[in-house]
């Protein structure tokens, strides 16, 4: 585990910058982690997915189905992936404050 | 040109240095067909960032993992290679490891070293041929670590007959990582004239980490199975996380089929409780929902389960640690069980067939032996039956069945899958080899989910390049973008890791190479479908 | 000193016969293990209710073994370089071993005297069979890259001794008994019936050689490779594809096995526990481990 900075804070993150400590999240180490991934500034469009995954997170403490998260902020998998370059699992996650996916996906 | 290569002896495992044992370069690896065969050669992985070397055990390849730390001072060291031998010595005694106490025994002790099994390892060839993943490379220096400090006058005798070995902690860190080189896949084991099996040997040297040491990595136990047993799936889905899911689902049918329909979930007294990876409600929802069409278009009688444990059919204990396995079995067989249902059906997961199906079954006693199968016979009876109106000329586009290893090889379920896709893909054709001979996707025993520091690169370039090898091979007379192309996976990992090395080779973006499960092209077969089933967007 | 080899010979016999029932009795006291399988085609599990259907019968299993073993099919497909010096040592080995016992036999039951130069030719030609094969195995051994790999030293000077117990045999057929299968018949009844005690004392020199080369093999035959395929193939094809049946003899077993204690001692099981007790337990939250 190491530390970083993120959005003014110290957040301990793991090997791949999913940051460990969920409570700690806000917008601006939302904006931090973006630039970790390539994101040079987050648009709305950003904003849509990051709150969308955020709400289901806080609800059942995952991220949700891939396809969900598609018709739910009305995006396609590939505006997904030209949002967050990682995809959604490993760039719009790590953004949105979750903790890496786990299991067969 | 090639520089020569160091010679890696089985004795350099010991060697008390930090540098990795070698060094894959990009011109060691086995080239690949067209379209990738004039591409810019890239090394393998990237090297560990100076931090992760200096916390990290890495000197096997410079890959890790395991993330395994490396002990603060030598009092450490001593006592860890205590416990790997502490370990060593239940894995050898009957009683401590009866569960596959005669198998171990046998593979240590038949192996002639005639290296027959080299050529048949995906690793060891696609690598270039690299020593230390030889199959028989890891198996050796285990035997030679038995036979020195294990049996009696080792020590003397291991010196009269030359195969001396030192056990120190470089060996115990550079074998732990060594046993997570192998994807489990035997072929080896089906290569070996003597059936001596290397894959074993390498489940079993997992085991001893697991259950004696408790090193394995992060997302097979932390967040594999003991997730599963503290929540009820390897995916952290809950109850109420499963019901939005089902909910979902049933919009997608809708949108797709037509028809608005109830998924039958927890209904008591099914004949069949259908159990999925929980992967696939995450990543592939439209297999599960394939699967619903299929089932409801059949008119089975069938079931769900939102109950804790009754929507997850992995069980990662099958590659690294029999009492995580046997746990996750009795509590899965539980839930149908208590559903009353007549079977318990895997749907489109490898290792669960094989978990489930075979290696439990002797564990599963009296009430707990209940019918468990595999959905191919059943899907083949509704394809191949008549059960269904299907159109071919839906699935008019080339489709390539990967064979995956664990209900292929493993288990003997060769042709159901391959007479519902001779059916219903006029363009189908087969990999070479396939069938039991089939090579391993790459992703297997857990490879496909390991994704830390620069494992995923080294599986990607690596243990997956062989099967990227046949897909272009299958595909080579159809390579133009303007034809849209299916590898079917019908298993979850082998999905994953398929799709990681079409994704990092750019192989949908330039070539339109896609890949799915098997369910899916039944239900893209069916005349009753609204719209087309498979999407073609990238997943 | 032909009291030694008398000694080293009949001890010899003894501690053959002894290791082997030791060994046979390992196996069958073994536990039943976990169902581990590897199909070469289509299994049962390709039908539905694949419980009710009949796996392969003895027979099938057994003549399959006897097919491998005779003509070494598995190399002949796998490895077919290696597979004809295998050949070729394995059928002279085969032959020669069968060779000694109907030397055995033929020395008690009929005239010395009328044996003919038959047993001569089937002596000297399973002989020539495995000193040849032995020689390319050795050959292809020391040279051959993928063959080289691993190989314990130790298993070079089995061979050298290997080749040398045969010269040993050669020299004291041809040479000492010249040729001839009479004389050769009438030691070999002597040493079997007891007929001249003293003579035994007072051994020729080959064959007491040989002999005692012999006796070096009947002692090294139970640690050797040769055990490990019968056991592997008394132990069913590969790795014994059975079904565990209601009420079946596998679930009797694995019934005494679940009692017995865990002693694994990972944070994740409870050591100490049984199995049956371990295995449907949830296991105790994930134990920081202070070592690592």
């Amino acid at each position: 585990m190491a530390k970083a900075m993120l959005g003014g804070i110290e957040i301990e993150i793991d090997e791949d910058g999913f940051i460990q400590e969920p409570d700690k999240w806000n917008k601006e180490v939302a904006e931090d982690l973006a630039k970790t991934e390539n994101v040079s500034g987050m648009t709305e469009e950003h904003w849509k997915v990051v709150n969308y995954l955020r709400d289901y997170y806080l609800k059942f403490g995952i991220a949700p189905p891939v396809r969900m998260l598609c018709k739910q902020t009305g995006n396609d998998l590939k505006k997904i992936y030209q949002l967050f370059p990682s995809g959604p699992a490993k760039g719009a996650c790590k953004v949105a404050g979750l903790p890496k996916p786990t299991g067969c996906v | 040109m090639k520089a020569k290569r160091k010679k890696i002896r089985l004795q350099d495992i010991s060697l008390p240095t930090d540098e990795p044992l070698i060094t894959i370069r990009a011109d060691d690896l086995m080239p690949l067909p067209p379209p990738l065969a004039r591409e810019e050669k890239k090394d393998p992985y990237p090297s560990l960032s100076e931090e992760q070397k200096k916390r990290y055990e890495s000197s096997l390849d410079g890959v890790s993992a395991l993330s395994l730390p490396k002990p603060r001072n030598k009092e450490e060291e001593e006592k860890l290679v205590e416990r790997f031998l502490r370990g060593l010595e239940k894995l050898l005694s009957p009683n401590d490891n009866w569960l596959f106490w005669q198998p171990l025994i046998q593979s240590l002790e038949s192996c002639v070293r005639c290296q027959t099994c080299s050529d048949a390892c995906p690793v060891y060839l696609s690598s270039g041929n690299q020593e230390i993943y030889r199959p028989t490379y890891r198996s050796e220096i285990l035997r030679r670590i038995i036979n020195k400090y294990i049996k009696k006058r080792g020590k003397i005798l291991s010196k009269l007959t030359g195969d001396d070995i030192e056990l120190n902690w470089p060996t115990v860190a550079r074998l732990a990582e060594l046993a997570y080189r192998c994807s489990l896949c035997r072929r080896c084991a089906q290569r070996c004239p003597l059936g001596s099996d290397n894959g074993l040997i390498g489940r079993e040297l997992r085991k001893l980490f697991s259950q004696e040491m408790g090193i394995a990595p992060k997302e097979l136990h932390e967040s594999g199975t003991v997730q599963q047993l503290r929540v009820g799936a390897s995916t952290g889905i809950s109850p109420e996380a499963f019901q939005g899911m089902v909910e979902f689902m049933e919009d997608e049918i809708e949108e797709k089929w037509g028809r608005r329909i109830k998924i039958p979930v927890d209904k008591e007294g099914s004949d069949i409780l259908l159990i999925h990876n929980s992967g696939e409600f995450m990543s592939w929802i439209e297999n599960p929902v394939a699967f619903a069409i299929v089932f409801e278009a059949a008119g089975l009688s069938w079931t769900l389960s939102s109950e804790i444990y009754g929507y997850e059919a992995t069980n990662y204990g099958t590659w690294y640690d029999d009492v995580q396995l046997a746990r996750i079995s009795l509590k899965q067989v539980e839930v149908a069980r208590k559903l009353k249902v007549k079977k318990m059906v895997m749907a489109e997961c490898g290792h669960a067939h094989k978990g489930l199906i075979v290696i439990a079954d002797r564990i599963l006693l009296d009430e707990m032996n209940f019918p468990r199968e595999s959905f191919l016979p059943l899907l083949e009876e509704l394809v191949c039956g008549g059960k269904l109106e299907l159109d071919p000329q839906k699935n008019n586009f080339p489709v390539t069945l990967h064979d995956p290893c664990n209900f292929v090889r493993l288990m003997g379920i060769v042709e159901p899958q391959r007479r519902i896709l001779r059916k219903i893909c006029p363009q189908f054709r087969e990999m070479e080899p396939h069938g039991v001979e089939n090579y391993c996707c790459g992703g297997g025993s857990g490879f496909a989910i390991m994704s830390s520091m620069n494992f995923k690169e080294w599986r990607e370039n690596i243990s997956s390049r062989m099967k990227l090898k046949q897909i272009l091979e299958a595909f080579n007379d159809v390579l133009d973008p303007g034809i849209k192309k299916y590898v079917c996976a019908p298993c979850s990992n082998c999905k994953g890791a398929i799709r990681d090395i079409l994704a990092s080779n750019g192989l949908w973006e330039r070539h339109s190479i896609y890949y799915g499960g098997l369910v899916e092209l039944v239900a893209n077969a069916m005349v009753a479908m609204k719209k087309p089933f498979i999407d073609w967007e990238w997943h | 000193m032909g009291g030694l080899i008398l000694f080293i010979f009949y001890g010899s016999i003894l501690f053959f016969i002894l290791t082997t029932a030791l060994r046979v009795k390992k196996c069958i006291d073994a536990p039943v293990h976990l169902h581990w399988e590897l199909y070469k085609g289509s299994s049962i599990y390709e039908s539905t209710e694949w419980w009710t259907k009949k796996e392969i019968t003895f027979g099938e299993k057994l003549w399959s073994m006897v097919l491998d073993l005779l003509f070494l099919r598995e190399f002949y497909h796998r490895n077919r370089r290696f597979w004809y010096p295998l050949y070729l040592f394995h059928t002279g080995l085969y032959l020669l071993i069968l060779w000694h016992a109907w030397l055995f036999i033929r020395a008690v039951v009929a005239d010395i005297e009328t044996a003919s130069i038959f047993g001569w030719v089937w002596g000297t030609f399973s002989t020539l069979l495995t000193f040849i094969g032995g020689m390319a195995i050795l050959i292809m051994r020391m040279r051959d890259e993928e063959l080289k790999v691993h190989y314990p030293p130790v298993h070079y000077v089995k061979w050298v001794f290997l080749l040398l117990t045969l010269i040993g045999g050669v020299y004291a057929v041809d040479l000492h008994f010249k040729s001839s299968i009479p004389s050769l018949l009438k030691y070999v009844r002597e040493q079997v019936t007891f007929a001249d005690f003293e003579h035994k004392l007072r051994p020729a020199p080959a064959p007491a050689l040989h002999v005692l080369f012999a006796s070096v093999w009947l002692i090294y035959l139970p640690f050797s490779h040769v055990y490990q395929l019968f056991f592997r193939y008394y132990h069913y094809l590969r790795w014994d594809d059975v079904p565990n049946r209601k009420g079946g003899e596998i679930e009797k077993r694995v019934r005494e096995h679940l009692e017995r204690p865990v002693t694994w001692s990972a944070p994740h099981i409870q050591s100490g526990k049984q199995w049956r007790e371990v295995a449907s337990e949830m296991q105790q939250p994930p134990i920081l481990d202070s070592n690592r």
